[in-house]
């Protein structure tokens, strides 16, 4: 389960719903994806925050740029796969880990996550009352612009002819996943641009 | 010269045809920014799909790399070493609890290896969310609750040891956008569903 949707256009589990399959899959293994949602993207390490997942899979922001992926297993889980069960010759990389660490450690140091919070907020709030927008959704800096219009495709042409790259999902979303480094000022900027190619 | 248009028609006399042509080339990246092989500076609010966490060319990530390749840059799993250990205490120490970590190259290889140890409790069904995303190989893409992500989906093999069940995801779809409204979901339901 994802705990918000990338690809379906940034849909979030109503608050709550994570429990309700944790308890309703008491026996069985609760797998949350966090692959696009993990390593800081909403503003915390994971989206799942309070439920207790047994495997949690992650990749995407993890090496910040290197190809890496991750499963983790955890608690009674993390028994489960034994010798034989999988292989990956490049799973690991050095070079892969490192950048991983680099990651993690610039996020810590830089304090990233609740930077994630307030400009993702900021961007929420902005757009919000742009005409022609109907809802902004997402978390953090993983926010889907759902548009009135079933216009997305041309609206991402519009932003980048004018100099800012945005991501449509199917006709009504507009997905935004900045680096977690985006400065107040070019959020503001993306928010501007994005807002006049919805109103034109 | 690689000019956009070069690089345009290069793309497509070489290059598979599953992603459509991009309409843009980049040739650099610094922060937040990037350049296209015209010169055109642009605001990067994609982050090659929610990857580039600190931006381009961050100085940290150019650091390890360079470090890391010059130390050793591949050893396989046949050895240990203290980069891919460090990386997993770390990241079992960001999950609060313990456990212990696979790694590989992907999202979806990621989810392939959930779906094998999946498998190995003995237990047959898996459930997966309506509109869910997970992936592109064929495991994973069984678990995707998007038909129309991929026509191969129906390609699967016949013959299936797991029974793959979708639930309703978080949000019930409605109008031309899903999940419009933030008071009602299907989400509710289809967590009781699973008990059933």
């Amino acid at each position: 389960m994802e705990p918000i949707q990338g690809e379906a256009g940034v849909v979030v589990a109503h608050e709550g719903y994570l429990g309700e399959l944790a308890a309703a899959a008491a026996d069985a293994l609760l797998i949350v994806d966090e692959v696009q949602t993990g390593m800081g993207r909403t503003g915390s390490w994971f989206a799942h925050e309070d439920v207790q997942p047994d495997l949690v899979t992650l990749a995407k922001g993890l090496g910040g740029g290197l190809p890496i992926g991750a499963l983790l297993s955890l608690g009674d889980a993390a028994d489960l796969l034994r010798p034989g069960h999988h292989g990956s010759t490049f799973g690991g990389n050095p070079v892969a880990c490192a950048a991983a660490l680099a990651v993690i450690d610039t996020i810590e140091r830089d304090d990233l996550l609740s930077h994630v919070t307030a400009v993702g907020g900021r961007i929420e709030s902005q757009l919000r009352s742009v005409p022609g927008v109907a809802q902004v959704r997402g978390r953090g800096l993983l926010l889907g612009v759902v548009l009135e219009s079933g216009q997305a495709k041309v609206i991402e042409t519009r932003c980048r002819n004018a100099g800012v790259l945005v991501n449509a999902i199917g006709d009504h979303v507009i997905r935004l996943a900045p680096p977690l480094i985006l400065t107040a000022e070019q959020a503001d900027q993306a928010c501007t641009v994005l807002g006049e190619a919805i109103t034109s | 010269m690689n000019t956009t248009a070069m690089l345009t028609r290069r793309w497509q006399t070489v290059m598979s045809d599953n992603y459509g042509t991009p309409p843009v080339a980049i040739v650099r990246g610094q922060g937040a920014l990037v350049w296209d092989a015209d010169g055109k500076q642009y605001l990067d609010m994609v982050a090659g799909i929610a990857v580039n966490a600190i931006g381009h060319a961050h100085p940290a990530i150019q650091a390890a790399v360079a470090k890391q390749l010059g130390d050793y840059g591949h050893v396989s799993n046949l050895a240990m070493h203290p980069v891919g250990i460090e990386l997993a205490e770390r990241l079992i120490e960001l999950a609060g609890r313990p456990g212990r970590v696979f790694f590989c190259n992907s999202g979806t290889e990621a989810n392939e290896a959930a779906f094998k140890v999946a498998r190995l409790t003995g237990r047959t069904t898996v459930y997966a969310a309506q509109g869910g995303f997970h992936g592109r190989t064929m495991g994973a893409l069984s678990l995707t609750g998007q038909p129309q992500t991929c026509p191969l989906r129906t390609a699967r093999p016949r013959r299936r040891v797991l029974r793959v069940r979708q639930c309703p995801g978080p949000r019930k779809r409605r109008g031309p956008h899903c999940g419009t409204d933030p008071g009602r979901s299907r989400g509710r339901r289809g967590a009781r569903g699973l008990s059933r």
